[in-house]
């Protein structure tokens, strides 16, 4: 078995792909590339291939991060170029490399994503706004479920929010939880900010595991690759 | 190409919208001399299922200078984005508003969608009556099963298709082609010379007529280009004849979301009831080494998992065996799975099915359509007890399968003792049980009782559905019988659709504005039951002085006229006729395939034609 990660990114309006269709066009298209994917055992064999983490419909990410194995080593350039044959441009696969394939899937260590907010100015009291969320101890959302909606609070997901103001122009990031322990969306954060901001758009830079070194994308870039900021 | 995110944005499931699919075919539409939409009136799910579109769709786009494009129905919430920001329907390829194109082809699949076309055609700013559209507008075409009986819907459309598109579509094209170098003036002179064409129905040059009671009293021409009767266009070669094996791969999960292999065109078993069973006359087949170099290819340009060996009745197809264990070995160890949709009520055909699923839990549909003996011999459906016994063994015991049985409910002749019957042989099959295996999850054995529909152009087109009262009581009683059998659920269709399938299959050029008036009140995708209302169709009827059940009830004699008799399958009524008689006599009809023919006066058929007395 021979182990892939590759990192997508997800453009325009293939942002209104779900979850299952990024990954069920993922399968057709290393089927069409005459892949050999590998599958699981058992009565019901589903192809070994899976996202990191699942997206909300409408946000672009430039680190969509996959992996997958498959039962014949390829040249990691070739099978890149490869996917990229079978997949339109703006589900481009930027970055693939071969991993270990006795680690556990990025799916279960993901904790947590990076999302950069724009907005467009003015925006007079936006920084104190921001402030205001991380100096908050409780921060509640409704949420809706499939019959009813409940309260959640979500500032323990809120791992830090830290904003690049140019004047004309305002970057807010967003370090926050993700993967099987619970977590915050990004349009979640966004409505507890005063709604006057003229927000251009939302996209995920990456998504993060945590060893003893820090949190860290899987492909090993930490956190100030990406914004800059002081502290995470 | 239009940025349409501000759409998608705003509704559920956007996916539905977005085309961009692998295969789909783009191309500038101003360079394309005939602009043609593909249009299915259901959601894109459906409508991406079905194989005729996809058949269309490969067949248009490889005519010289022609550019087919897709387009479904909108689900409500778009529906309602388009008309808040007046945007028109618009096609999924190059996102062109369905008024701009040349021509706009509906496949017509099932009475309830009628509805939705007419929402189509509103939301693409075509007008509805084919009267009041002008130069400049679109023409809209229809074909598919349901043209066969195309009165409820002719004011609607420019012309119809009848029978086999390979076969008219490409004269269609052509002579729309002339037309427009030839300035493309007149409506009219198109319509006239398409009428000529062998096929084509153009119902504005016809016109119905009615008895002074109001009884339907047959259609006439108005024109010498109308032909009387128009025949049905019949495609020979099945072989030869195009199919598309770069199918357009959807994101989103579709009904049938898989590659198909259309074994062969045809039934030769000749079910009373079935429509199909009669409109796609004769069987033509397709050689395993074309199946076999199609099914390599397809699978290779769309990177299916599942490839569906398709028919109206796949286990009669003569080299099955031969088929699957090719493919299979073709596919070895390439995770592909091979499924058969249609099977037969016997232990070989479900043996064979089940091989295919390699003892993953699958489900295993028969379908005895009635509980009897006597009424299965009256409905022609030749399969005993013993044979649906030894299939139900050979799913529920050797494949541990889950088994959904199909019935019909208020089929002609039927009495409670049919229906006792059908409780009595649902005890039979779940006594056969299951050695060992899960005892979680849902009953292993699964009834569902539809009730009986009479179609135009078969059999029991002079049979009466059933009345409401009758079916309801008759429901009730399955249900209660039912419930006392162990490990059984049952499920049933709503005898309120199937109401008004019957009123609209063998209907009349009257229900049109019907139609019109059931869309105004706000009925559209009623195939899908949460937004069906018959209570909103019953004022539609009642507005134009008509009522649904008196067309779901009509019983009319052999020399009435039908409203359907100016479209000729090629089975001549006579048959049709004798047919009917037979089956009130319970006497069956042998299987075309079996040698022994029944006369139904099919010029077309390859097989060798006796014992009937033809036309």
């Amino acid at each position: 078995m021979y182990r892939y990660r590759a990192v997508l990114i997800k453009q325009g309006e293939f942002t209104f792909l779900s979850h299952l269709d990024l990954q069920r066009t993922l399968i057709r298209a290393l089927r069409r590339a005459g892949l050999p994917l590998a599958y699981s055992q058992g009565f019901n064999p589903q192809p070994r291939l899976s996202f990191a983490a699942p997206l909300a419909l409408g946000i672009e990410s430039d680190g969509e991060y996959l992996e997958f194995e498959l039962t014949r080593q390829e040249d990691s350039e070739e099978l890149l170029a490869a996917l990229n044959r079978q997949l339109p441009p703006e589900l481009a696969v930027r970055s693939l490399q071969e991993t270990d394939p006795r680690a556990p899937f990025l799916t279960s260590l993901v904790e947590g994503a990076l999302y950069m907010a724009v907005f467009a100015g003015p925006l007079t009291g936006l920084a104190g706004a921001v402030q205001a969320l991380q100096a908050a101890a409780v921060l509640e959302v409704e949420r809706k479920g499939k019959n009813a909606s409940r309260r959640v609070n979500i500032r323990p997901f809120i791992y830090n929010l830290c904003l690049q103001n140019t004047g004309k122009e305002g970057k807010l990031f967003m370090f926050l939880a993700t993967g099987n322990k619970g977590g915050a969306r990004p349009d979640e954060v966004l409505s507890l900010l005063p709604p006057e901001y003229n927000l251009k758009q939302v996209r995920r830079l990456a998504v993060f595991v945590r060893d003893a070194a820090g949190y860290q994308t899987p492909l090993g870039e930490t956190l100030s690759a990406f914004c800059g900021c002081k502290e995470h | 190409m239009k940025d349409i995110s501000g759409l998608l944005a705003g509704v559920q499931r956007p996916a539905r919208y977005l085309g961009r699919e692998i295969n789909s075919v783009c191309q500038d539409p101003r360079q394309a001399e005939v602009h043609l939409a593909l249009a299915y009136p259901d959601l894109y799910e459906v409508g991406m299922s079905h194989l005729g579109l996809k058949i269309l769709y490969e067949l248009a786009n490889n005519l010289p200078g022609v550019y087919a494009e897709r387009v479904f129905a909108p689900a409500a919430d778009l529906e309602g984005l388009l008309r808040e920001r007046g945007v028109p329907l618009f096609s999924l390829e190059s996102r062109t508003p369905l008024h701009r194109f040349d021509l706009v082809g509906f496949t017509l699949q099932y009475e309830l969608n009628y509805t939705a076309l007419l929402m189509m055609l509103d939301c693409g700013r075509i007008p509805l009556y084919s009267s009041r559209r002008e130069r400049g507008h679109p023409f809209v075409l229809g074909g598919g099963p349901l043209a066969y009986n195309p009165e409820p819907l002719a004011p609607f459309f420019d012309l119809l298709v009848i029978g086999d598109g390979e076969e008219a579509l490409p004269e269609l094209l052509d002579l729309y082609r002339e037309w427009k170098r030839k300035g493309g003036q007149a409506r009219e002179d198109f319509l006239r010379e398409a009428a000529q064409l062998p096929g084509i129905y153009v119902p504005s040059l016809y016109c119905d007529n009615y008895d002074g009671e109001g009884r339907f009293a047959g259609v006439e021409a108005l024109a010498p280009e109308a032909r009387l009767p128009v025949r049905r266009r019949v495609l020979r070669d099945l072989e030869g004849a195009v199919f598309p094996e770069c199918f357009v791969v959807p994101y989103m999960e579709i009904v049938h979301d898989r590659g198909v292999l259309e074994l062969f065109r045809g039934c030769s078993q000749g079910c009373r009831f079935c429509q199909a069973g009669y409109v796609y006359r004769p069987v033509r087949e397709r050689s395993v080494a074309k199946l076999r170099a199609q099914a390599g290819r397809i699978v290779e340009n769309t990177g299916f998992s599942e490839l569906s060996l398709s028919s109206l009745s796949s286990s009669d197809y003569p080299a099955i065996g031969e088929l699957i264990g090719t493919l299979e070995a073709d596919f070895f160890g390439r995770h592909l799975t091979l499924s058969l949709p249609s099977l037969r009520a016997a232990a070989s055909a479900v043996r064979l099915a089940g091989s295919l699923h390699k003892g993953r839990a699958a489900g295993v549909t028969i379908a005895p359509e009635a509980g009897t003996q006597r009424l299965r011999d009256v409905i022609n459906k030749k399969v005993t007890e013993e044979e649906i016994l030894e299939a139900a063994a050979v799913a529920l015991k050797e494949w541990q399968s889950h088994l959904k049985l199909y019935f019909m409910l208020g089929l002609p002749t039927e009495t409670m003792a049919d229906l006792e019957g059908m409780v009595e042989l649902v005890r039979k099959i779940s006594s056969l049980g299951r050695s060992g295996g899960r005892k979680k999850g849902p009953s292993p054995l699964n009834v569902s009782v539809s009730v009986f529909v009479p179609k135009a152009h078969t059999p029991f087109q002079w049979e009466p559905q059933l009345e409401m009262g009758e079916i309801l009581k008759r429901q009730d009683f399955l249900r209660r019988e039912l419930r006392r059998v162990k490990g059984v659920s049952f499920s049933w269709h709503d005898p309120s659709m199937s109401l008004l399938e019957a009123a609209l299959a063998r209907g009349d050029r009257r229900l049109a504005p019907v139609l019109e008036r059931a869309y105004a009140l706000g009925s559209r995708l009623d195939a899908w039951g949460d937004a069906f209302s018959l209570s909103r169709w019953e004022e539609a009827f009642a507005g134009e002085g008509l009522s649904a059940a008196r067309y779901a009830c009509w019983a009319p004699a052999y020399t009435d006229p039908l409203p359907w008799d100016h479209i000729d399958t090629g089975i001549s009524k006579d048959y049709l006729i004798r047919e009917h008689q037979r089956a009130l006599k319970g006497k069956i009809t042998p299987d075309c395939r079996s040698g022994s023919c029944a006369g139904c006066g099919l010029e077309e058929c390859p097989l060798p034609q006796g014992a009937g007395e033809g036309r």
